[in-house]
């Protein structure tokens, strides 16, 4: 039985050639696989299995009490052992594995907040699509190349002058940098130096070559310092509006999907471009929406009943008679006529894994995530919810999903989504929450089909029910 | 269906309670469903309101014409009488805030056509009559109360079974590995094992639980043991030490532990415990027990008057697990074994422990076949009766003192003002009533059957067809929202909710294999309700609530990648 419904067996995200046999030669799962020494039979044996850390140390059944058995005793002791040899792990970094970074938190200060949108729109058709890089953010400059990590981190800032210091170099969000930091492939320093002298522009290339090129030792701390895991926490995490800075929560989620090995960017730009527009054509397709419904039923009695006494042929006419409360129909606009408010607003774009990606024009992403504070927020109002869900782009349920069979895959898919994040003190949780619109399935449709596909209906009842008896059956649903 | 039995999702794949499972599937599946005429026939209606469709024309078939032509002529010439055609009367209950129903066939006829209201003596069907019935032995069927009781036993005794085969398996290797101590012990210490102080977990876990244990290794060496170690080994051991006198006049006939009868009450040996493991070394703890265990010994069979299965496990464990087992948990075998060893004649009975009855409690009552008066009554809850009676018509509604229909006019405020306690005069938009009542009113126009959800943790159930064709798929939490100016203007807004409510809400829904919807009602300021009140009644006043739903559900980062 697993642990918790996270774990999937075959995953084991962090450690997959985690050596812990001895402390004084980590051979990698390969080499210790091949000596295959008596005293390794059982460190070997583990390897086959490919998740090894997880697999011994989580799984298994989970006993209560002590037994005062033996064998109880052994498996503890083994699990134990492969706990400490995961822990005691020594993590080496060769020269090749991290690059320098320089902390330049007011670089882009100046930069205008409408930089975003210009990037796109000068650059016409062509790069329509190229994402905006929230160059005012970044605050950390790569000096070197980032290497694998290129792929999701960073940005070389466009539109720049053209004899910009620094121009073509990467820089990072506090979160990348955060990240690749506690990865272990960055290093963060202090400039003591400015950015012109750190990176000397190409003209003075040649003249300084001398200096910097062929640094002594000595040299090296003439630029700067670097900096402590503590120092970075400090220069990098703040509060939420701080420019340059990122709030821990947000860290702390967009650091959980990226070592899950999803692909997460920050969202583009200012996130409060559009609803001024928005605004105006929800209030009018809010409007004209409800002002149809009296129109279509004008006749209620006042005190009832709302079905009139008569001779009905079909459940539908009782039904439609009895349609009062508005029922809310889901359009590609954003229909709600509130803003975004704090925190409920997307935070991060996120990409799964497998996605081909590029991070200067992604595909659309697969998921559109917001992060709260479980300590300081409480579920979403009505305006905040409908406003976050707005500004998701509408994702109807698919289209193979018409027909009584997969009603609840259509409810439960809804019109839009957006995944939440509640932190709670570095635990997070994510939340799936999505505009449902039970007003566009009609059941009583079905009343009327009285020899019709029997099947059908019951279809409908089950269809998400029973399929995944797999799992949890055991606890039963009761009625 | 929906009664197919449900196996305990976590069987450990190493022990042999395969064969109890299966059997018991099979033997649910093939239990033969004596429910009289199908489902499908009993609650063909979805409301209850009769239509009468028109016999389809199939222009291949030209006899269909005729057919068509002769019922529609039937239906002009003698017109059925306009629906809804039976208007039911139902009393409102201002003390239990509901309307009761006592017409057995208006009961008959809310809960088949469109799962109204609730029996007040039953789950949810109201079919105690028939239940007291069975009971009696005067009629033969079986009620979804029962086969719940029957498939809650069914599961019990799996579970019972597992756990009892698996306390089997380690009662096995704890004795494989006390032989194979056994034969090492000797060669390497004189002292035997127990001689030790029992400090560690293990030791302690290890001592024995009974006194005719109390100095042998394992059971199997229990009655060699205590022949010969007893009488003649030092001391060593707790009860030994505890038991010894602490000053001269103490000194009586040893009432040591392995004098004590057998039929010990395991609580003294709790307290023997405890106080072990409180203070080892302090002497005078013997002058406190000693009290107690003659206490103990007056009581006549403390342990066998307790029914077996509720037994006291005691553990000499270094932290106390858990003191009272639940009496559906299993006693374990080891002691079980040894109780049995020190009884003698209590074998039987053990066995018969060993072995709960499943059905004992079911059907056994003796067959009266008397008259059985119905005391049951349907019970329908505010939300429901309102809609019977304003949107479908088929319910009258009496006051409880004058008997009298109440007008449907004042029907909304006896409801509203009921929705606090104490009734309250002063009346807003946002009562309770009103907002579940828009609820439940978009939910039914939409065709759903929606029930209350207070045994989910939710405000509402949302049911395709009805509790006797599936389960729920939905669970609502109703949200008040407040979103128009006037509200904010006058410093009202909806009550926060923690996240925390919220994961435990989606958790327990989701543990029942259930969807969790908020369903925020945007309630309309009190002048514009007033003003649709004043110029079209209910009907133009709920029209000013809004329904929105959002669906919850928890995602998992390591599910999506």
């Amino acid at each position: 039985m697993p642990f918790d419904d996270d774990d999937i067996p075959t995953a084991a995200p962090v450690v997959s050639a985690v050596g812990g046999a001895a402390p004084e030669e980590v051979p990698s799962a390969e080499e210790a696989l091949e000596e295959e020494t008596q005293d390794f039979r059982l460190f070997a044996s583990l390897l086959k299995k490919k998740a090894v850390s997880a697999q011994t140390i989580r799984k298994g059944e989970k006993d209560f009490e002590s037994h005062g058995t033996k064998q109880q005793e052994n498996a503890l002791e083994q699990s134990r052992r492969a706990m400490e040899d995961v822990l005691g792990y020594t993590r080496v970094y060769t020269s090749g594995n991290w690059v320098r970074a320089w902390y330049f938190p007011d670089h882009f200060a100046g930069l205008p907040e409408e930089e975003e949108d210009d990037v796109g729109g000068v650059d016409g058709d062509e790069k329509e699509r190229k994402r905006a890089s929230n160059a005012r953010e970044r605050v950390v400059v790569v000096d070197g190349d980032l290497g694998v990590a290129s792929k999701t981190h960073g940005r070389v800032v466009t539109g720049q002058a053209k004899d910009a210091v620094a121009k073509d170099k990467t820089w990072l969000l506090p979160e990348e940098a955060l990240f690749l930091i506690e990865r272990g492939s960055l290093d963060l320093w202090w400039p003591v130096r400015g950015l012109d002298v750190i990176f000397p522009p190409a003209g003075k290339e040649k003249t300084l070559e001398g200096e910097v090129a062929t640094p002594g030792e000595d040299d090296e701390y003439e630029l700067g310092l670097p900096l402590s895991l503590q120092a970075a926490y400090s220069l990098l995490v703040g509060n939420d509006g701080e420019r340059g800075k990122i709030t821990l929560q947000k860290f702390q989620v967009y650091s959980n999907l990226k070592r899950l090995g999803y692909k997460v960017l920050r969202t583009p730009g200012p996130s409060s471009e559009t609803p001024s527009v928005r605004t105006e054509q929800a209030t009018s397709v809010w409007q004209w929406l409800f002002s149809l419904i009296p129109a279509s039923n004008p006749h209620h009695q006042s005190y009832g009943p709302l079905v009139r006494p008569g001779l009905y042929r079909s459940y539908k006419p009782i039904y439609e008679q009895l349609n009062l409360i508005p029922r809310h129909k889901p359009s590609a606009q954003p229909s709600a006529p509130w803003p975004t408010q704090d925190p409920f607003q997307i935070h991060f774009h996120v990409w799964k894994s497998s996605t081909t990606f590029s991070k200067t024009r992604p595909p659309p992403p697969d998921f559109y995530l917001s992060v709260v504070d479980a300590q300081d927020s409480s579920v979403p109002t009505l305006e905040e919810m409908s406003a976050l869900l707005d500004s998701s782009p509408y994702a109807p349920p698919k289209e193979e999903w018409k027909g009584p069979g997969r009603l609840y895959a259509r409810l439960k898919n809804g019109y839009r989504n957006v995944i939440l994040a509640v932190v709670d003190h570095g635990v997070v949780n994510y939340l799936r929450l999505a505009e449902a619109a039970f007003g566009e399935e009609e059941l009583f449709s079905r009343f009327d089909w009285k020899q019709g596909p029997r099947g059908g209906k019951r279809g409908g009842g089950r269809g998400g029910g029973r399929g995944r008896g797999g799992r949890g059956r055991g606890r039963g649903n009761g009625r | 269906m929906a009664d197919s039995i449900t196996i305990p999702p976590s069987i450990p794949p190493a022990m042999e309670v395969a064969p109890p499972a299966a059997e018991l599937t099979a033997d649910s599946q093939s239990r033969p469903r004596n429910r009289g005429p199908p489902l499908n026939q009993i609650y063909a209606l979805p409301a209850p309101i009769r239509t009468f469709p028109l016999p389809s024309f199939y222009p291949s078939n030209p006899i269909s014409l005729f057919h068509l032509v002769y019922t529609w002529m039937k239906q002009v010439l003698s017109p059925p009488p306009a629906e809804p055609s039976i208007i039911h009367t139902g009393i409102w209950d201002p003390d239990s805030r509901s309307v009761h129903i006592t017409d057995p066939t208006a009961v008959r006829a809310f809960w088949e056509q469109g799962f109204y209201g609730k029996g007040n003596l039953s789950r949810s069907e109201p079919n105690w009559l028939k239940r007291e019935q069975i009971r009696r032995g005067a009629v033969e069927g079986d009620v979804s109360e029962q086969r719940t009781a029957l498939r809650r036993e069914e599961r019990r005794q799996v579970k019972w079974e597992r756990a009892r085969t698996e306390q089997e398996a380690l009662e096995r290797t704890r004795r494989e590995e006390a032989e194979l101590a056994v034969t090492v012990a000797p060669v390497l210490s004189k002292a035997p094992l127990l001689s030790k102080a029992p400090v560690g977990p293990l030791e302690q876990l290890a001592l024995p639980n009974c006194a005719a244990q109390s100095t042998a290794p394992s059971p199997r060496e229990n009655i060699v043991a205590r022949e010969t170690s007893v009488i003649f080994k030092a001391p060593v051991g707790p009860l030994e030490l505890l038991a010894l006198p602490n000053s001269a006049g103490e000194i009586q006939p040893p009432l040591t532990a392995t004098v004590l009868p057998e039929s010990l009450a395991p609580e003294l040996i709790t307290a023997v415990a405890d106080v072990v493991e409180a203070s080892l070394d302090i002497a005078p703890v013997a002058t406190t027990l000693i009290p107690g265990s003659k206490h103990a010994l007056e009581m006549p069979d403390a342990a066998e008057a307790q029914p077996p299965k509720r037994r006291k496990s005691v553990r000499f464990s270094a932290t106390v697990e858990s003191t009272t087992f639940l009496h559906h948990d299993p006693p374990s075998p080891d002691r079980s074994v040894v109780v049995a060893r020190c009884k003698g004649a209590a074998v039987k009975q053990d066995d018969k422990a060993s072995a709960p009855p499943v059905s004992s409690r079911i059907n056994s009552p003796p067959k009266v076949t008397a008259v059985i008066e119905n005391k049951e009554h349907l019970q329908l809850s505010a939300e429901e009766a309102f809609f019977l009676a304003y949107g479908i018509g088929a319910l009258s509604i009496l006051d409880p003192d004058t008997k009298m229909p109440i007008p449907r006019e004042k029907l909304l405020g006896l409801f509203r003002s009921h929705s606090y306690f104490p009734p309250r005069q002063e009346l807003q938009p946002s009562d309770p009533f009103l907002v579940h009542y828009a609820v439940y009113h978009h939910f039914r126009s939409l065709g759903w059957v929606p029930r209350h959800g207070i045994k989910f943790g939710v405000d509402w159930m949302l049911y395709t067809r009805g509790p006797v064709f599936d389960h729920a798929e939905f669970g609502l939490i109703v949200m008040p929202s407040y979103s128009h100016s006037w509200w904010k203007e006058n410093g009202i807004e909806a009550p926060r909710k923690s996240w925390h409510w919220l994961h435990g809400v989606n958790r327990v829904l989701s543990h029942v294999l259930k969807s969790l919807v908020l369903v925020y009602v945007d309630v309309p300021p009190p002048h514009i309700f007033d003003a649709a009140m004043a110029a079209g009644g209910v009907s133009a006043a709920l029209k000013e609530y809004k329904v929105r739903e959002f669906m919850v559900r928890r995602w998992s980062s390591n599910r999506n990648r």
